[in-house]
């Protein structure tokens, strides 16, 4: 999913860009994203800031704080699932992607924010996980149908 | 802000565990609580109620239908580390006050 898929998708109507240093801030309902940052890396700050409109509550502007942080993960979660879904992970793998670069442009987002998801997804499944008729392997990440 | 997120942000304010609220909504568990916080679950008209008496507010506050929330409730930054430069505190005022000025409008 791209950037401006993700914006017609989150039906939000306060979604902004702005002349700002900080990448990406959430208040009440309201989205900023910065304006000097690339199409790939507001894709994955839109999607953590869709991801505190939908899970977070409160001021967690202090991260030196353990709840905020907490609330902080949570939201970088939703946003992993959201642009790197398993299923989609299958849907690349179809089309014969074979290498970083391309499977960074099937998803558009940055690398390192690739890296986070596949980690994500091995902290939780571990090794490998099944979906659809397939085996996802996280280390090294490989794919195989189940016949 | 939804209901449910009205909740769990009052709740917290008072500084109140979900089985605190639990007891004092009658209900017997936590996790129910922790359903209706999520979303996952819906209340009724004189659950409504029981919520607004034990978090101190008013039902219609509860339901959002007071738009008395001049204040900024939710707030949070893509940021990689702990501390704030001087700048950035500036823009997120400025951000809260693009955001109040928002709300406004509606």
């Amino acid at each position: 999913m791209t950037y401006e898929e993700l914006i017609i998708e989150s039906k939000l109507d306060h979604i902004y860009e702005l002349d700002m240093s900080i990448k990406g801030l959430y208040c009440d309902g309201v989205i900023g994203i910065s304006k000097h940052i690339d199409s790939k890396e507001k894709n994955c700050i839109l999607a953590e800031e869709l991801g505190h409109h939908f899970t977070t509550v409160g001021d967690i502007l202090d991260q030196r704080i353990e709840e905020n942080r907490r609330q902080e993960e949570i939201a970088r979660r939703w946003a992993y699932r959201k642009l790197i879904p398993l299923e989609g992970l299958i849907d690349a793998h179809k089309t014969h992607i074979s290498n970083l670069d391309e499977i960074t442009d099937f998803f558009s987002v940055p690398y390192d924010f690739f890296f986070n998801a596949i980690q994500y997804y091995k902290n939780i499944y571990g090794l490998f996980t099944f979906c659809d008729q397939y085996v996802i392997y996280f280390e090294p990440l490989s794919i195989s149908q189940i016949y | 802000m939804k209901v449910n997120k009205r909740i769990k942000f009052l709740r917290e304010k008072l500084d109140m565990t979900q089985e605190q609220l639990a007891e004092k909504t009658g209900y017997k568990t936590r996790s129910a609580i922790n359903k209706i916080e999520a979303g996952l679950r819906d209340i009724n008209q004189s659950q409504i109620v029981s919520f607004a008496k034990a978090l101190n507010v008013t039902p219609s506050y509860l339901m959002g239908w007071e738009e008395r929330e001049e204040e900024i409730e939710t707030i949070a930054a893509h940021h990689d580390s702990y501390e704030w430069t001087e700048e950035e505190l500036d823009e997120i005022e400025k951000f809260k006050e693009f955001v109040k000025m928002k709300r406004n409008q509606k």
